[in-house]
C-alpha cells in the first residue's frame, strides 16, 4: 500500500472566523511589499496572497517529500503513558524523522522547487541554529540548486555538525557577518562579530538584490505556514486509520510555522478541541506580547504584519531552544489565539529539558528543545487528567529531533 | 449586455485643488464614477505613489479636502480610513455631493463595527461601498455582500499599486460565487489583470496609482490614460 501523502496545501486563511489584516508598509517611501517581488520566487509569493482554501502540490514536489520519508510516523508514546499512569493516550508525529532532523524541510522543498522552475540557479538564506539553513541545502543538491547559507557566527563557531551537514549537502556556508554585504560590513566594523538572526537575513536578502539568488523563507509568512499543512492532513489520515479522535493538541511556537502545519488541518476538521501553542516562559509573548502591527525582522526589511508581539526591538534572553527564541507569533496563529480557537502556554527551559530527558529515557526519541516544550505541556495535561479521570487523546507535534544538540542537555542541569 | 465600469481613484487637493478639480471634471464623462481619497492620519494600505500624493493635500483641513468636491457631477466614492473618520464628516459627505463611502480598514481591523457602521452610513444618506481582500474569510464576505447597497470593493493586492504577483482570476471568482450585488476590483490592476478580472465576473475595475502618478507629471497624460482604459475596459 502507498502510503498517504497529501496532493494539496491546506490553506486557512478563508476560514478565520475573523479577517486576517493584510500586511502593510512602513510608513516610508518604498515599498517592502514590492520588495519581495525581488527575492522570493512569484509562485512563492502568489502564494502567500492566495485566497484558495486548498492549493494543488505539483507532482515533483509530491515526489521530493516520498523520497524524503514522508509521511512521517505517527506513533504512540505508550511508555511514557505507563510512567505517568494516565488514563490518556498520547499520541505524536514524528517531524523528527525526517533526514534533516525537523520539519523545516516541508516548507524548502516548495520554495527551492519554485526557484528551479522559474529559470534560477542559485538560492540564498539565513539560519540561527541551522535547522532552517540544513533544509535549504538539501532541497537545493535534490533539486541541483546552488546554495548559500549565512549562518549566525556564534553557531557556526558552536555547531560545527550543523554547519559541516550543510556544507555536505553542497551550501556554500558563511559566518554571519560577513564581509560579503554591506550590511556584514558595517556590522563587522561597528565590532559585533557574534551576529544576529537580523544580521544575517539582512545578508541573506541583500545577496539576493545584488546576485539575483532568490531568498527562502522559513517561517511566520503564512505561505510557510501553508507549506506546513503536509503534517495536519497526515496526522488526521494517520489518525482515521486507527479510529482515533483528537482531543488535545499540542505544539511548540517560535514563529509558528511547526504548529500551524500540525494543526490548522484539524481545527479544520474539529473546530470544537483542545489546540494549545506552548511557547518558551523565558520569551513571554503569549502572557505579555501586544496585538499589533510590527516588522516580523529585526532588520526591518520586511512589510509589517499584524500579530502578538513582545516588539521588533525585544531581546531574547538566551536560552538553547534557539528556535523560540522569536518576539512575534505569525498573523493567523494570532487571529486563533486572540480568537480562543487556540490557547497559549508557556514552559521554562527548565521543564523542557527535563520533559526531554524523561521522553528521551521512555521513547528512545531525543526532541529538540523546542520541541521538548511541547513535551512538557503534554506531560502536565497528561497528568491532569489523571487527576480528572479523562480518557481523553492527547496528540503533539515532535517537530525535531536533538541528536545534533545533545550539548544542550548536558548543559541544563 | 451590459459593459464594466470604470472607477478612477483620485487624491482629494492633488496635485492641487484647480488641477484635481479640473481633471475630476474632464473626466466625468469617461469615468462611471470617482473614488476620492481624503488625505488619512496613516496610510494604512496606500503604495509610494498614494503616500506621495497626499503630501499635496497637506495644506487643506480634512473638512476642506472632504467639501472639495461640491459641484462634480459624476458618481463621488469618498475613501477613508475608519480610525479618521469623525461622525460629522459623513453629513458633510453627503452635503457635498457623495453618494457612497469607502472605508477599507473596517473589516479587516475594526470587523465588529461592520453592522453599525453601514447603518450609520445610511442614516447619513449615503451607501456603502464595503472593502475586502483575498485575506478576508468566506463568514465577512457573506456579511459584506448583504451590507453592501453600493458595490463590494476587492482590493487584490495588499498595497496600493505595488505589483505583487496574484491570481486575480481565482480570486475574483471566489467572491463572485459569494457576491450577488456590483463587484468592483482594484489595487495594481494591469491592462492584462483589468480583462482577467472582467471576464472572471467582476463588474467593474478601479484604477488609482497609475492616474495619479501621471496626474503628477502631466494632466493631458492623465486624461489619455483614462481614456485608454475605458477602452481595455470596453474591450472586454
Amino acid at each position: 500500500m502507498v502510503e498517504f501523502v497529501p496532493k494539496r496545501w491546506f490553506n486557512i486563511i478563508p476560514k478565520l472566523p475573523k479577517p486576517l489584516p493584510p500586511p502593510r508598509d512602513p510608513e516610508i517611501d518604498r515599498s517592502s511589499i514590492e520588495l519581495l517581488n525581488r527575492i522570493l520566487p512569484e509562485e512563492v509569493l502568489k502564494h502567500q496572497f492566495t485566497a484558495e482554501e486548498y492549493v494543488d502540490i505539483p507532482s515533483e514536489v509530491v515526489d521530493a517529500y516520498r523520497a524524503f520519508g514522508r509521511p512521517t510516523p505517527l506513533l504512540r508514546a505508550t511508555k511514557l503513558e505507563e510512567r505517568l499512569a494516565t488514563p490518556a493516550r498520547i499520541y505524536f508525529k514524528f517531524e523528527g524523522a525526517l533526514p534533516t532532523g525537523s520539519h523545516k524541510l516541508n516548507a524548502a522543498i516548495p520554495q527551492t522547487y519554485y526557484a528551479l522552475k522559474e529559470g534560477n540557479s542559485e538560492v540564498v538564506t539565513e539560519t540561527g541554529a541551522g535547522q532552517w539553513g540544513a533544509a535549504v541545502a538539501l532541497s537545493s543538491s535534490y533539486f541541483g540548486l546552488r546554495s548559500v547559507v549565512f549562518m549566525v557566527r556564534s553557531s557556526y563557531e558552536q555547531k560545527p555538525q550543523r554547519r559541516q551537514l550543510m556544507e555536505l549537502y553542497g551550501s556554500t556556508v558563511n559566518p554571519s557577518p560577513s564581509d560579503l554585504t554591506r550590511v556584514g560590513m558595517r556590522e563587522l566594523k561597528e565590532g559585533n562579530v557574534n551576529g544576529s538572526l537580523a544580521t544575517a537575513m539582512g545578508e541573506a536578502i541583500e545577496y539576493a538584490l545584488d546576485r539575483g539568488a532568490k531568498y527562502m523563507v522559513g517561517s511566520v509568512l503564512d505561505v510557510v505556514l501553508m507549506y506546513q499543512s503536509i503534517i495536519g492532513q497526515e496526522t488526521l489520515k494517520q489518525l482515521e486509520a486507527l479510529d482515533v479522535e483528537p482531543d488535545v493538541l499540542v505544539g511548540c511556537v517560535g514563529g509558528g510555522s511547526n504548529f500551524a502545519g500540525f494543526t490548522y488541518p484539524i481545527i479544520n476538521s474539529f473546530p470544537e478541541k483542545e489546540y494549545v501553542a506552548v511557547g518558551a516562559s523565558e520569551i513571554p509573548k503569549f502572557s505579555r506580547g501586544e496585538y499589533r502591527y510590527d516588522y516580523p525582522d529585526s532588520a526591518r526589511i520586511l512589510p509589517l504584519l499584524k500579530m502578538i508581539t513582545l516588539g521588533v526591538d525585544y531581546r531574547p534572553p538566551p536560552i538553547y531552544s534557539g528556535g523560540l527564541r522569536y518576539h512575534g507569533v505569525a498573523p493567523s496563529l494570532s487571529v486563533l489565539i486572540k480568537e480562543g480557537i487556540v490557547k497559549a502556554a508557556e514552559v521554562d527551559e527548565k521543564e523542557a529539558v527535563e520533559a526531554g530527558r524523561i521522553f528521551a529515557r521512555l521513547q528512545g526519541i531525543v526532541p529538540a528543545l523546542e520541541s521538548a516544550h511541547a513535551v512538557a505541556y503534554v506531560i502536565k495535561r497528561a497528568l491532569a487528567a489523571k487527576e480528572r479521570n479523562e480518557r481523553i487523546n492527547i496528540v503533539f507535534n515532535l517537530s525535531g529531533h536533538g541528536l545534533l544538540e545533545l550539548n544542550n542537555y548536558a548543559e541544563v542541569k | 449586455m451590459m459593459l464594466g465600469e470604470l472607477i478612477v481613484y483620485l487624491t482629494a487637493g492633488h496635485p492641487n485643488k484647480e488641477e484635481f478639480l479640473k481633471f475630476a471634471d474632464e473626466i466625468s464623462g469617461t469615468v462611471d464614477a470617482i473614488e476620492i481619497g481624503i488625505r488619512p492620519r496613516i496610510a494604512k494600505y496606500d503604495g509610494p505613489v498614494i503616500r506621495r500624493s497626499y503630501l499635496a493635500a497637506t495644506g487643506y483641513a480634512r473638512k476642506d479636502l472632504i467639501a472639495m468636491v461640491s459641484g462634480l457631477s459624476s458618481y463621488l466614492v469618498a475613501l477613508t480610513y475608519l480610525d479618521d473618520l469623525i461622525d460629522d464628516e459623513l453629513r458633510l459627505m453627503k452635503s457635498s455631493g457623495y453618494s457612497a463611502v469607502l472605508i477599507p480598514d473596517l473589516i479587516i481591523d475594526y470587523p465588529e463595527r461592520l453592522a453599525d457602521t453601514a447603518q450609520l452610513v445610511n442614516r447619513n444618506g449615503l451607501k456603502n461601498a464595503l472593502f475586502v481582500t483575498p485575506f478576508t474569510p468566506d463568514s465577512y464576505i457573506d456579511a459584506a455582500s448583504r451590507l453592501a447597497d453600493a458595490f463590494l470593493y476587492l482590493g487584490i493586492r495588499p498595497s496600493t499599486g505595488v505589483p505583487t504577483p496574484v491570481d486575480v482570476g481565482k480570486i475574483v471568482k471566489r467572491i463572485r460565487e459569494r457576491h450577488r450585488g456590483k463587484l468592483v476590483v482594484g489595487f495594481g490592476l494591469s491592462e492584462s489583470e483589468i480583462k482577467v478580472a472582467l471576464s472572471s465576473g467582476a463588474d467593474g475595475i478601479a484604477v488609482g496609482s497609475s492616474i495619479v502618478s501621471a496626474l503628477e507629471k502631466d494632466r493631458e497624460k492623465a486624461l489619455e490614460l483614462v481614456k485608454r482604459l475605458r477602452e481595455v475596459v470596453d474591450s472586454v
